[in-house]
């Protein structure tokens, strides 16, 4: 992969990639600082990510290993300093159903809300989303199914609340 | 009530104003990353030379005959000398969380469920191991005197976990593989052995004539979450392992 054809997947893929990210950590800045790593992580190692089938799941999976990682080192009080942060950026206030549906996910088992996000979100299908998790076809069917449900639930939950 | 796969399907980022940094400074970090991680790992080439080549060119000049082996080992293509001693500063320790002891010998921290992987006897052998209430994590490296000794003995205990993960499917105690291919040769397989919902994560990777054992264990954390954290700290180790192949960085 040369520059200019890293720049193009670059440009083409950035904000898809940290959309898809923050919905399965629930948290817009954690995601841009992942996904940004992982893409420096990409450039690094590009021969690896030319071997690789599909390049923007390389980078979706690797910046959801940091988001996990981070998360981990977040827990035990012991987070460094973020090595790839882009400048600050504005954000406008979200809609409350969107806000609904980020706390729903969240509230879901990590393999569920993984699930839905490459699914749903990522529109990738069964076959693939099992490959990229590594698990059974049969499995990536179970949790979505599961998922689905758990979400209806948690969302009518949501609507019940807000309109009492 | 919002159907929930409406609501999936039309998620969006609001608000989410994108101002990621150029690709060009994206490519500067990452070119950057690539050449510390270079640095990191000649530095260990250097001292392994050192290590080798003295012994040998004191062995020449005192034009001795005892049978003592050579310290290094020639595979079948006699171009190709497989370092057989671990550089003094080869970066093992590196991403495990700190504390972490290290040992010039092997001690299994893993409950395999098949049996697993253990280093060759006499074989230069070193782990970094970090441990914490509720879970642990270590790495270990052996070097085999030939890449094919190493592939070999890699690739029997993939088949040995493959076979061993279909005899153990619906049983309560089990072992699932999953793939993987980091270095030369890889295996990743995951040992579920309690009610309690322990596991250990463990990852086996060869570059050159050098196997890498990471592993973690944890309790009540998906396995898949354990394998990324495993997979996650043995990435700066195997960019470092380069030194062990037969075309050393």
């Amino acid at each position: 992969m040369d520059e200019r054809e890293f720049d193009d997947f670059y440009a083409a893929s950035f904000q898809r990639i940290t959309g898809q990210v923050y919905a399965m950590i629930g948290n817009r800045d954690e995601a841009q600082e992942c996904v940004q790593e992982a893409f420096v992580r990409a450039w690094a190692h590009r021969r690896k990510l030319e071997r690789a089938e599909h390049p923007e799941a390389w980078v979706r999976t690797t910046a959801y290993r940091l988001a996990v990682s981070r998360w981990r080192r977040t827990v035990r009080g012991r987070r460094p300093v973020d090595r790839a942060v882009g400048p600050a950026y504005e954000s406008a206030a979200p809609s409350e159903a969107h806000v609904a549906l980020v706390a729903a996910l969240r509230q879901l088992p990590e393999a569920q809300r993984q699930a839905l996000v490459l699914h749903h979100i990522a529109d990738l299908p069964v076959h693939d989303v099992a490959r990229e998790v590594g698990v059974p076809e049969g499995t990536i069917k179970a949790r979505l199914s599961r998922g689905r449900a758990a979400l209806a639930a948690l969302l009518a939950d949501e609507e019940g609340l807000s309109h009492a | 009530m919002h159907d929930p796969l409406d609501e999936l399907e039309n998620f969006s980022t609001p608000g989410l104003t994108m101002n990621p940094l150029p690709a060009s400074e994206v490519r500067r970090r990452g070119t950057r990353m690539r050449r510390r991680n270079h640095a990191l790992a000649a530095i260990g080439g250097v001292a392994a030379v050192a290590i080798i080549a003295t012994p040998l060119a004191m062995a020449a000049s005192s034009n001795r005959t005892d049978t003592t082996p050579p310290v290094t080992t020639q595979s079948p293509s006699p171009s190709v000398t497989w370092v057989q001693e671990i550089p003094a500063d080869f970066p093992l320790a590196e991403g495990l969380p700190t504390p972490v002891r290290t040992d010039a010998s092997y001690e299994s921290q893993v409950t395999d469920i098949c049996g697993g992987w253990a280093p060759p006897e006499s074989s230069d052998v070193r782990q970094a191991v970090f441990t914490e209430s509720e879970g642990g994590s270590s790495h270990a490296l052996a070097l085999y005197p030939t890449e094919g000794e190493a592939a070999l003995a890699l690739t029997s205990l993939g088949a040995q976990t493959q076979a061993c993960a279909i005899q153990t499917e619906g049983k309560q105690r089990w072992v699932d593989v999953s793939p993987s291919d980091d270095g030369d040769q890889s295996l990743v397989y995951v040992n579920h052995y309690s009610d309690a919902g322990d596991i250990d994560v463990v990852q086996l990777v060869r570059v050159g004539n050098a196997i890498l054992q990471a592993q973690a264990w944890s309790n009540g954390v998906p396995p898949e979450q354990t394998t990324a954290l495993v997979e996650e700290r043995s990435a700066p180790v195997i960019d470092a392992m380069c030194v062990f192949s037969a075309d050393p960085c």
